[in-house]
């Protein structure tokens, strides 16, 4: 009874917000307000070719941040909540040659991949947050290729918290010379050269080994590696 | 000069070294946590004085608003991120001498970023940066609820993550349709330019803000989770969720609600009667719980109840009532839930029936307990007893008998409970003197102290309540402060 | 009016679906889904509400008029984060349930009633 009145509400409201939406603003048209200025003053100003990483890295950079830390923040939940948890070893048969070669070869090729993600992220699609999911991709092949390869605990921790201090220690250098958190405190540099953007390469940078690192351990407390917090 | 930012971003920074003071010492990791709260309990103060002679903007990225993210403290942001950070350096103190389940650096880790979250909530002028914050807050708030990895604690857990994750995705919804129609995210440039919003669409997102927040407002029906996870988390967290948690949920619906999407008389109608239910239901169901906690998590829903209610009369007198409310539930409930922490230390659970006697085994504990506890109920002199009054005041003043006869009801019905409670603990046998160590009462001290304090001289915080509501009511003012070119 | 229907349509239908499923399912995988069903359609609103008619990716020199807007791109790479953070964490939830109840179907958490 209680379920049906709920679905009959949610088709309501579905119906009134779908309305809403189409009539006032109709599908191919968006209000540019702000995003005017991200568009026309955006790559003079951050010196980034990619407009949307000069929004997710400057404009918006402190939501960046945050969102930084809501993964950090998972990965600790995660550890904290899975730690102690009987993890069943099931005896599984090795994986073939082909299957460990390849990923022996190819792992190099993923990480190489993953970092030239990030560090291209003010010039192509993609960034940070791309780049480090794809290295954490190439050590989940790692793991499924190889039933004893082990991550070390320590190199994960010291990337991840020394990538997370370096990020605020950035903005705080902004906050320090120019007077406000996360500002650019890097020249523009040669527009679309890799050495351009001002603090946006380097953020990247830091980001992708931190999501990278991140995303690792997160499958690597889940894989139940060695029990140590 | 400290600049409020660095309340939220120092926690950041500290927390994502932890681990290595956790492998230096793992004694430390409780120190560093302690000493990170206490700057951001100076950083507060410090702000909460600077605010007294005019809001401050703090911008990022170097670029103005509404182009880049930006912070506003105003009278009601100061006010709030020092009751915030003064709150939780008590529970810092408190947790020194806490048992906490291994591995301890994640606990503190949690417990630092979800403090951290709370204050950029309070903080942000940015809609969506809110919408970030919130998911801080809520994520570690659900790994530390779950902490405990008991059955009470995962279901606690799961229950709010679930109903958590609905409610902030239904924010961003709301975000999105603001977003399509205004085309900026700044909170002060969307309540400058909502008057290009049609009727239709204002209510649509009016509805997600309200389901989306009411989740962490603690708002019926979006409340289940409450009582669950109160029992379930650990005691210290159960204080942090019952008092700072909530209010910033609370603030951040009040601040859509008040300033972002202007208070029309259909939205405050909503909002007050989404607290009356809310209030009558929780004190209804907390009358017949067994377990105390659980009954004073009730409560606490109940309070909130009350206090959006008050929000919901919109008149200035009603705001400051509902503020100065939301001030007590915050320190009256920090009594409540530390000092059932120190009892709970000496039996087994926190059935009503164990703790017989309670109060004579713990004199201390009891009396501070029962203090809390009257002065929630509006016990004369206590500080409770001049925010219900002025609360009731104001809803005789708009002609809200309906409404008063309720509230008056709830507190009846409150007061019932809380009297039967207190009596439990001072009926029985035990004579054992068994008093804890006095590091574990000293922040319930300072709490029953502050309480009293206001009991006695409630004209001191008058000024800083009035301030903040004029900050709700004034949206024209806040708009200015933010676009108008005040001096970051 | 088509591509609004296809394009406002099937997202918000898509996050009512996932409300649905995430607060009438009783299996806790499912409601998992659920949740991350309507992230991905909220996501989805927020990038058709940036797109414009014959527009492109705003990167390289391109004239202003064939950009789609920015901001809401941003925002979804910010919220695909946040979402893979609480479905991470729901998962271990579910695991840790699993094991200390011995069932997925949240009606039978019945340590406390809801």
């Amino acid at each position: 009874m209680i379920k049906k009145a709920f679905l009959i509400l949610l088709v309501a409201f579905t119906g009134y917000v779908f309305f809403v939406a189409a009539s006032a603003r109709p599908f191919g048209s968006p209000r540019v307000v702000v995003s005017k200025r991200y568009l026309e003053k955006g790559l003079n100003e951050t010196g980034s070719q990619n407009i949307v990483t000069s929004v997710v890295v400057l404009y918006r950079g402190f939501d960046t941040l945050g969102e930084v830390t809501v993964l950090f923040l998972a990965a600790t939940a995660l550890a904290a909540l899975i730690s102690g948890f009987p993890f069943e070893r099931k005896e599984r048969t090795e994986p073939s040659l082909v299957m460990s070669t390849a990923s022996r070869y190819l792992f190099p090729l993923i990480l190489l991949f993953g970092a030239y993600i990030f560090v291209h992220g003010h010039l192509t699609p993609g960034g940070g947050f791309p780049g480090g999911v794809v290295i954490a991709s190439g050590f989940l092949l790692m793991f499924l290729a190889f039933r004893k390869y082990r991550v070390s605990e320590g190199g994960l921790i010291v990337t991840e918290g020394l990538a997370g201090f370096f990020y605020v220690l950035i903005g705080l250098i902004g906050l320090y010379l120019l007077g406000s958190f996360l500002a650019s405190f890097l020249p523009p540099g040669r527009l679309h050269t890799l050495l351009s953007g001002g603090i946006i390469p380097l953020i990247y940078i830091l980001i992708g080994f931190k999501v990278g690192s991140e995303m690792t351990g997160i499958l690597r407390s889940l894989k139940g590696e060695d029990e140590n917090g | 000069m400290v600049s409020p930012i660095l309340a939220i971003v120092i926690p950041l920074a500290i927390a994502f070294l932890m681990p290595f003071f956790s492998a230096l010492s793992r004694k430390s990791v409780k120190w560093v946590f302690l000493a990170v709260i206490a700057f951001n309990f100076y950083a507060a103060i410090m702000t909460f004085l600077r605010v007294l002679s005019g809001p401050i903007l703090v911008v990022t990225a170097g670029i103005k608003p509404p182009f880049a993210i930006n912070l506003l403290i105003g009278p009601l942001g100061g006010l709030l991120f020092l009751l915030f950070e003064g709150v939780a350096f008590l529970y810092a103190i408190f947790l020194l001498k806490a048992e906490i389940k291994e591995p301890v650096h994640r606990f503190f880790m949690l417990f630092l970023l979800n403090v951290a979250g709370a204050t950029g909530m309070i903080l942000t002028g940015d809609l969506f940066n809110l919408f970030v914050f919130l998911e801080i807050t809520g994520i570690s708030a659900y790994g530390l609820v779950g902490f405990k990895r008991d059955k009470k604690g995962l279901e606690g857990g799961v229950k709010y993550l679930i109903l958590g994750s609905v409610g902030s995705t239904l924010f961003l919804l709301g975000v999105a349709l603001l977003y399509s129609q205004v085309g900026t995210l700044n909170m002060a440039d969307i309540a400058g330019r909502i008057w290009m919003l049609k009727k239709p669409t204002l209510y649509a997102a009016f509805i997600m803000f309200l389901v989306g927040l009411g989740v962490e407002a603690e708002l019926f029906p979006m409340n289940a989770w409450v009582p669950d996870a109160y029992e379930g988390a650990h005691d210290t967290v159960t204080a942090m969720l019952s008092t700072v948690l909530s209010k910033a949920g609370l603030y951040a619906l009040i601040r859509v609600v008040f300033t972002v999407l202007s208070p029309q008389k259909a939205f405050l109608d909503l909002l007050l009667w989404a607290g009356l239910i809310t209030l009558l239901l929780a004190e209804l169901s907390a009358l017949r719980q067994k377990n105390v906690k659980r009954m004073i998590a009730y409560s606490s829903v109940g309070q909130m109840g009350l206090v959006v209610f008050a929000f919901g009369m919109g008149s200035l007198f009603a705001l400051q009532a509902a503020l100065f409310q939301a001030v007590n539930h915050v320190l009256s409930k920090g009594v409540l839930f530390l000092s059932l922490a120190i009892m709970g230390k000496k039996r087994e659970g926190l059935e009503l029936e164990n703790l017989r006697g309670i109060g004579r085994e713990l004199p201390v504990t009891g009396l501070l307990f029962s203090i809390g506890a009257l002065s929630l109920l509006g016990l004369p002199f206590l500080s409770g007893f001049w925010s219900k009054i002025s609360l009731l005041l104001s809803t005789a003043d708009l002609k809200l008998w309906v409404p008063l006869g309720l509230v008056l009801l709830a507190s009846i019905i409150e007061a019932f409970y809380y009297l039967r409670t207190i009596g439990v603990f001072y009926t029985g046998t035990d004579f054992r003197f068994a008093e804890t160590a006095f590091i574990r009462l000293l922040p319930v001290l300072v709490l029953v102290f502050v309480i009293l304090y206001l009991g006695f001289r409630p004209g001191v915080l008058a000024p800083y309540l009035k301030g903040a509501a004029r900050e709700l009511v004034d949206r024209s003012g806040y708009i200015g402060w933010v676009i108008g070119g005040l001096k970051p | 009016m088509a591509e609004n229907i296809i394009f406002y349509g099937s997202s918000i239908a898509l996050a009512a679906i996932g409300l649905l499923i995430a607060l009438t399912r009783r299996n806790l995988i499912k409601i998992i889904i659920g949740l991350d069903l309507m992230e991905t359609g909220v996501n989805m609103f927020l990038i058709s509400i940036g797109y414009r008619r014959g527009g492109t990716a705003p990167i390289f020199d391109i004239p202003l008029s064939k950009a789609v807007d920015p901001v809401p791109q941003a925002l979804v790479l910010t919220a695909i984060v946040i979402g893979v953070a609480v479905t991470a964490l729901a998962l271990t939830f579910a695991v840790r349930i699993h094991e200390k109840y011995g069932t997925l179907d949240i009606s039978k958490l019945r340590e406390m009633k809801w």
